[in-house]
């Protein structure tokens, strides 16, 4: 009897902590699933094969200061690179040749953008790759594209609004702005896919709807006439 | 019961306390922003929903009005506001919550509306309106007037607590009913020289017109022709779009591209490849040097660069069809080289192949031009320029410089009026704005 007192003495901590741990697990699942995160926007930053502004801002401090002999002309080579890892390693900084905002902040300038200075500071730019990246990655490039000239015929459409932002945005359009998807940092295939599009590459010939056929629902998107097919995506 | 068993079911008594009450206060908190964030989000709407009324009211107005005058001065004003509220109309509608299906047809009524005023307020500096211009005008502030009155309708659900989108308070969307009834009505087919002219709608590829058709196996021979040192050659499908197409997928140096060329005649219609470039060696001129010979071997002649632009060290180099020193704009290729190997790495012609055909390229070069005099002439030529629709217009450009700023004036040949300016913007790449 005693034996038995004993071991229900030992078993009700054991199922006391059990509960607790299940409840505080729960509460912390709970408390990160409904509370808004605080978000997490990747730092900007430029290197290699980045051109534009920044770029430029860049080299002319650089060439400024001694560190860099090269012509200033916007476009983020190997000179460059050499350049930025000279400044590096003589003000204490990783020498890696990429300016991030620990190398930015020393130079003085200040890096744009959400992702990377080298996207551009066209907020179309950066827009149309978010959406290419939340909708179509994992898509052959020439389908990142065809998504991002879908967009693109649509701001040419009557029928649609007449900015990038008005047809990304516009109420029950595109699903990665309705789960969020449209806020991920979209990776170097999806910033040059747009980058095509609105450069004037349309692998569509003038489509403005798109939909994969093993998922899409709609009955009456797929009453309409298949013009190609790219991946997984269909376009009409 | 022993003493450290108490003290340890205590402890744990307090902790579970502690954590119920933060899993509650965080629920009340999360419920709240939840509310806020939908009440905020149903503002938004709702904002969209009264400008939209308002926009309307005031177009239907503005037509009326326009019907019944006979001068072209206040015509031409009021045109022009009919021009931007239509617009501002449809882009208030389309963030409401209708289906994308139902709300083409409204939006293009009212987006071809503002783009028809504009058209009808630019000809007013040179014609009057038509009576057959001001009949349509007023049927098309009739139709107007409808969708207004019928939206404006709603406001009382509004007031009741209905919601705009229907996600919130009710399980309906006031805005999509109401818009599937307008996606049936029988809009009237708006053809003028604009950019969402109907008339655009029967585009044909006038270059390909008199082209023989080429099988898939003639086409696949064509590839190795344009592009000798294509390796892994495979047919990948067919494009019925308005440019019917057969498409090929190959390895060209380190790059994997697709190519699209026209069922009719064989000619390339797009290349694209995706290419990494981590360290641009080659300069925008050594770019351009690579796309004059790239270019000719794809079969397109007399085409000459007219406006380079390097993003992320992919050079985009615009070419444009070359007569007797005139530029014609609307038969333009664009290409993308490479800036680290110099591989050409996309081909895109639906422009050329669109417009390019046999022009009297001979017109009157005697044109006396107003210049600003704060602008210093960089060069001048004389080029085809297309519009808005599908007409184009003999022109003078002219490149100018003001300060830093780079500016390109089009002067129609035909009134000497300036007709186009455009100021080139430096950021990450280099914009014609």
């Amino acid at each position: 009897m005693q034996s038995n007192v004993s071991q229900k003495s030992r078993r009700v901590p054991l199922k006391v902590a059990c509960v607790i741990v299940a409840v505080l697990t729960l509460a912390c699942a709970v408390v990160l699933f409904v509370l808004p995160s605080e978000g997490g926007a990747e730092a900007a930053s430029v290197k290699q094969g980045s051109t534009g502004a920044t770029v430029r801002q860049i080299q002319t401090k650089l060439k400024n200061w001694g560190y860099y002999t090269g012509t200033v002309d916007g476009i983020y080579g190997s000179k460059t690179t050499a350049a930025v890892k000279y400044f590096q390693r003589k003000n204490g900084l990783t020498a890696d040749g990429v300016v991030g905002p620990k190398t930015a902040a020393a130079m003085g300038i200040t890096l744009t953008g959400s992702s990377s200075a080298s996207t551009g500071g066209s907020g179309d730019l950066n827009l149309l790759a978010r959406l290419v990246y939340g909708e179509a990655r994992g898509e052959p490039y020439l389908g990142q594209v065809a998504v991002a000239a879908v967009v693109l015929n649509r701001v040419k459409s009557s029928s649609f609004p007449n900015t990038v932002s008005g047809v990304i945005y516009q109420t029950g359009a595109f699903d990665v702005v309705t789960d969020g998807q449209i806020n991920l940092t979209p990776n170097d295939s999806a910033k040059r896919a747009a980058q095509d599009a609105l450069n004037g590459w349309d692998p569509t010939n003038g489509c403005l709807f798109y939909y994969n056929p093993s998922t899409a629902t709609s009955a009456w998107i797929r009453k309409k006439p298949v013009k190609l097919s790219i991946g997984n995506h269909v376009f009409c | 019961m022993n003493k450290t068993l108490k003290i340890f079911l205590v402890i744990s008594l307090v902790v579970l306390l502690a954590a119920a009450t933060g899993l509650i206060v965080a629920l009340v908190y999360a419920s709240a922003d939840r509310d806020e964030a939908q009440t905020r989000l149903n503002g938004v709407y709702e904002k969209s929903y009264f400008d939209a009324v308002d926009y309307l009211g005031d177009v239907g107005t503005k037509l009326d009005k326009v019907s019944v005058l006979s001068g072209p001065s206040l015509q031409s004003v009021l045109l022009a506001d009919v021009r931007r509220e239509s617009e501002l109309a449809a882009s208030d509608l389309s963030r409401l919550g209708a289906e994308t299906e139902n709300m083409e047809k409204v939006l293009k009524f009212l987006n071809q509306l503002s783009d028809y005023a504009g058209y009808l307020s630019g000809k007013l500096n040179k014609e009057t309106l038509t009576k057959e211009e001001k009949t349509d005008l007023a049927r098309y502030a009739g139709l107007v007037k409808d969708l207004e009155q019928d939206l404006r309708a709603l406001q009382e659900k509004l007031v009741r607590g209905d919601s705009i989108d229907g996600s919130a308070l009710s399980d309906f969307s006031l805005i999509d009913d109401l818009i599937k009834t307008y996606s049936s009505v029988d809009y009237p087919e708006m053809i003028y020289d604009g950019p969402f002219s109907d008339g655009l709608d029967e585009r044909t590829a006038k270059s390909l017109e008199s082209l023989s058709p080429v099988g898939r196996d003639g086409a696949k021979d064509l590839v190795t022709e344009y592009f000798p040192e294509a390796t892994e050659i495979e047919y990948v499908g067919e494009s019925s779009a308005t440019i019917q197409a057969y498409l090929f997928s190959f390895r060209l140096g380190r790059n994997e591209g697709t190519l699209a060329l026209t069922q009719k005649g064989g000619k390339v219609l797009s290349y694209n490849a995706y290419c990494v470039i981590d360290d641009p060696t080659l300069t925008e001129e050594e770019c351009v040097e690579k796309g004059d010979e790239y270019i000719k071997k794809l079969g397109f002649s007399d085409m000459k660069a007219v406006w380079v632009n390097n993003n992320n060290s992919t050079v985009y180099i615009n070419y444009a069809y070359v007569y007797d020193d005139i530029i014609v704009y609307p038969d333009l290729i664009k290409i993308k080289i490479c800036s680290e190997t110099g591989d050409l790495i996309g081909v895109e012609s639906q422009n050329y192949l669109y417009n390019h055909v046999p022009r009297d390229l001979s017109f009157d070069k005697s044109v006396v031009l107003d210049l600003d005099e704060s602008l210093t002439v960089v060069s001048q030529s004389y080029c085809v320029v297309p519009t808005d629709g599908e007409r184009e217009i003999a022109a003078k450009e002219v490149v100018a410089r003001k300060g830093s700023d780079l500016y390109y004036i089009y002067y129609d040949l035909s009134t000497e009026r300036e007709i186009r300016c455009l100021v080139v913007i430096e950021d990450e790449g280099r914009l014609l704005r």
